[in-house]
């Protein structure tokens, strides 16, 4: 008995310690400033997502605790990527409470600061996304340190390649430059290299380099074959370089399950892969051989064809060495003669020296004065006899040469006018040139369709859509709602009727969307229930039926409010059409972005009917929703004029960074590969010419985003349209069917892969997804936003490290 | 997008045996006009997805009838108005 009596107060003390434990916990967290436990939200979101309540309330007091003792500042410090190898590398060290994590996450803290922050100020966005992604390995498996030493590596390897300015070429040329040699490079030198070699090919002349480095680099068309050599000398040093930096590292190798990972990675490819794919390495090998002076430079230039296997325009260039480039003055040609040039090439070609561009686009220092008029004939009779003469001495590279000198200009005409044709639209249609999606790799080369397997992989096809089953009335009434049960509202055709299909409702490819309102409904914001009919005078300013929790958090995020955001918000003065409209104006000012945006998300979610079974039941008869919910209800009600207030409140108040950014959040969100339905395409289109985005950049974007293009405009209206979608196609659209298919089933879908995908295009539709979600993709929406992105980057993760076989 | 549920004259929610009893009930010259309505509205997967884009035709067809868009000249690279005004049933002709 009295043992009985001991464990039940031993008990009570520790029930007691455990409440005042959890009481500690939530009053520090409130303690802290707002910054702080966004951090800590941002970090500790996943793990709740991922692992449920409790793991996150070890996270949050694993943050607190840091933060107590003063170390967790120096990981909040780090960037988002070198946070995020610290922790992939820290992540089987244990719990984040752990102090073996711990340990882990302080010796990378304690690497990393050896080594310094990679520069990137000389590198563009595209190709920062080149560096990042050929570091993705070394981020994901191999620490942070490693991470930062391969971006300095491949920084300083992409700044010793000169850069083309290709400012002056039109959006879509510059878009399908970038996608073509995104798809060929596997770095970022390699990717430059690309640049420079394919905008030669397009504009036809060499490119006026930019300034790399510390030296800025005006460069002739004589020295492109030069600098090419230059480039592949780079290549072989990345290459040399990865091979350094593999066995420099051996305590950040990783583990053998992710070795095999890598197995098919850009860090594992030895030196010679590392050349670009169309590229011999034994002729880059040659072109890294030294060349003679007296070399004929035909040599020369026939070897940097055979390295680089394409085709470079510049024939009429005759190619040196780098030696003599720099020992070597621009010559001039004289205008009169073309037989004169024709000599001065071949002698020149002999000594192995360089000639400048074509006579026609130089200026001529040592022309002749102009001739009188009596001088003109006998002297134009002796030129033209004297021009005969050569070219029945001509041989056949003479021949060549002048052929190429005469086609130059008409080249140049015909590519300066095929500009001018196309700049003007270009221009009508990108509103936003600001618009700089990133590109990916492969993108042209993924099949839209594959024929075998699908119906293995995706279902019976009969299992697909159901009926007309959603039979919503319009606009219900609440009242009505909740005074009918569940079996009467059926009867009235008020709530769907439940199929089987339909018992397996929730969308697991839409996580990130049912959970949209997580964070924010952790605090204890609650709005009065629904009103139906708007206010009469609605207030923006007064918030009549704001709490003072509400009327706190209001202020809170108004403190909170980025600049961008500040700058796109402007006082709107919008003739609501529906009580969407009225119900926003009652909403914090500075929320009104936040819940904007979540409507969309939920519209377009909620268009292919992706939502829990029960939902509507339940926002239907509840009478005390949150805010988040009360959206819900507004876009499960179909009310097509809250959807047309949301965008008149976008269009007039977001800046277009937002607008940009809030589509690229819901294709982040919502859209897969090889399976945007049509009411996703249509809403997609529809989207980008309210957000004064345009087709043209739409689809640039989606084909960069996704690894192919987006379908044409869907009309389903049309017999037509119907016979040209094929099953596998149509079964892909229905997330409901793949909810209920196995786990791998799903998360082959998640990553949109098509049935017999290998373990390259997991990792490519994988970092394509990552790609799509990173954060910097947000930066002119708000944290909450950001957050979903970041959860739907888990989704991925998940699904790549199932496929791949690897378990952390 | 043809506006299938106003040819018939029936909401867009009215449940599948309304709508095929609907298409039953209209007269061949009537059908004659609407080449493909038979053949969408009778198919239960066609007509599942043609319901869901429908939704979002009238969603766009308010945005374009909303003053606080148009007021600022939106970007119309698809020819929404066009989309719109084919919506309407008396319109049959524009092809898109």
């Amino acid at each position: 008995m009295q043992q009985l009596h001991f464990m039940r107060s031993l008990l009570s003390g520790l029930l007691l310690l455990a409440a005042s434990s959890v009481t500690a916990q939530s009053l520090s967290l409130d303690s802290l400033p707002q910054e702080s436990q966004d951090e800590i939200s941002r970090i500790c979101l996943p793990v709740q997502f991922r692992e449920g309540a409790g793991a996150y309330r070890n996270c949050v007091q694993a943050e607190l605790d840091l933060r107590t003792s003063g170390q967790s500042n120096e990981l909040a410090k780090l960037s988002f990527d070198d946070k995020y190898a610290v922790q992939q590398a820290c992540a089987k060290a244990g719990g984040q409470s752990s102090t073996a994590y711990q340990n882990c996450v302080n010796e990378q803290i304690s690497e990393l600061k050896n080594i310094s922050a990679p520069v990137f100020d000389n590198v563009s966005e595209d190709e920062l996304y080149m560096v990042q992604q050929t570091c993705f390995d070394a981020q994901s498996k191999q620490g942070a340190a490693s991470y930062r030493q391969c971006l300095n590596t491949q920084v300083q390897s992409l700044t010793a390649v000169p850069a083309a300015d290709t400012s002056k070429l039109n959006m879509l040329k510059k878009n399908a430059l970038q996608l073509r040699c995104s798809a060929n490079a596997t770095t970022a030198a390699e990717y430059r290299q690309c640049i420079v070699v394919e905008f030669e090919s397009i504009a036809g002349v060499a490119p006026n380099f930019v300034s790399v480095g510390t030296a800025t680099q005006v460069v002739r068309t004589s020295e492109v074959p030069a600098r090419k050599s230059l480039v592949n000398e780079t290549v072989a040093k990345i290459a040399e370089t990865k091979i350094a930096t593999e066995q420099t590292a051996p305590s950040q190798k990783p583990e053998p399950i992710a070795q095999s990972d890598s197995a098919k990675s850009e860090t594992s490819t030895p030196a010679v892969m590392a050349l670009p794919r169309n590229i011999n390495p034994q002729a880059a090998s040659k072109t890294n051989a030294p060349i003679a002076l007296d070399q004929p430079s035909v040599v020369a230039k026939n070897t940097l064809r055979d390295a680089t296997g394409d085709n470079p325009d510049t024939t009429t260039t005759l190619a040196s060495t780098p030696t003599a480039l720099n020992n070597v003055q621009p010559r001039v040609i004289s205008k009169p003669g073309l037989v004169e040039a024709v000599k001065q090439q071949q002698r020149a070609e002999a000594q192995g020296i360089d000639i400048e561009e074509p006579a026609s686009t130089t200026t001529n220092a040592d022309s002749p004065k102009a001739s009188t008029g009596s001088e003109i004939m006998p002297r134009l009779s002796e030129l033209w006899q004297k021009f005969l003469d050569s070219l029945a001495s001509l041989d056949s590279l003479g021949w060549l040469i002048i052929a190429g000198v005469l086609a130059l200009p008409a080249l140049l005409l015909g590519i300066f006018s095929l500009v001018r044709r196309t700049k003007q639209p270009v221009e009508q249609s990108i509103h936003n040139t600001a618009l700089t999606d990133r590109i990916e790799p492969g993108m042209h080369t993924r099949k839209l369709r594959h024929e075998r397997e699908a119906a293995e992989l995706f279902g019976d096809p009969e299992n697909a859509i159901q009926n007309d089953q959603p039979a919503l009335h319009e606009h219900p009434t609440p009242q009505a709602l909740s005074n009918a049960s569940p079996s009467d509202a059926a009867n009235q055709n008020v709530m769907p009727t439940q199929t089987g299909a339909d018992q397996h409702d929730i969308d697991s490819e839409h996580d990130a969307v049912t959970r949209i309102a997580m964070k924010s409904e952790q605090p204890v914001a609650r709005v009065k229930p629904l009103e139906q009919t708007p206010p009469e005078s609605p207030s923006p300013e007064s918030h009549p039926s704001e709490s003072p929790i509400e009327q706190a958090m209001r202020q809170s995020a108004t403190n909170g409010v980025s600049a961008d955001q500040s700058r796109g918000r402007r006082q709107s003065n919008i003739a609501w059409q529906s009580a969407f409209g009225h119900w926003l104006t009652q909403q914090p000012e500075s929320d009104h972005m936040e819940l904007c945006i979540e409507f969309l998300i939920y519209w377009v979610a909620y268009g292919d009917e992706r939502y829990e079974p029960d939902l509507k039941k339940r926002l239907f008869t509840a009478n005390d929703l949150n805010k988040h919910d009360q959206i819900k209800r507004w876009v499960l009600k179909q009310d097509v004029f809250a959807f047309s207030d949301v965008i008149g409140w976008l269009r007039t108040n977001a800046s277009q960074t937002q607008l940009d950014q809030s589509l690229s959040l819901i294709m982040a969100l919502l859209i897969t590969e090889n399976s945007v339905t049509p009411v996703q395409n249509t809403l997609l289109r529809f989207l980008s010419d309210a957000f004064n985005i345009g087709k043209d950049q739409l689809e640039s974007r989606f084909e960069a985003a996704y690894g192919h293009t987006l379908p044409p405009m869907p009309r389903p209206d049309k017999q037509a349209w119907w016979d040209k979608q094929d099953q596998q196609t149509i079964q892909r659209w229905n997330s409901r069917a793949m909810a209920s298919r196995p786990e791998r089933d799903q998360m082959i879908a998640r990553l949109g892969l098509l049935p017999d995908f290998d373990e390259s295009q997991v990792i490519n539709a994988f970092r394509r997804a990552a790609r799509r979600c990173h954060p910097d993709r947000f930066t002119a929406l708000g944290e909450r936003e950001r957050a979903l992105a970041e959860q739907r980057f888990i989704t991925f993760e998940q699904a790549r490290d199932k496929l791949l076989g690897v378990s952390v | 997008m043809r506006n299938y549920y106003e040819v018939l004259g029936i909401d867009r929610l009215t449940s599948s045996s309304t709508i095929k009893q609907s298409v039953e009930e209209m007269r061949p010259e009537e059908l004659a006009d609407e080449d493909d309505l038979q053949a969408i509205m009778s198919n239960d997967k066609w007509r599942g997805h043609y319901r869901r884009v429908h939704l979002q035709y009238d969603a766009i067809a308010a945005v374009m009838e909303n003053p606080s868009v148009t007021k600022s000249a939106p970007v119309n690279t698809h020819q929404w108005d066009k989309r719109a005004i084919e919506f309407a049933p008396e319109q049959n002709t524009i092809e898109l």
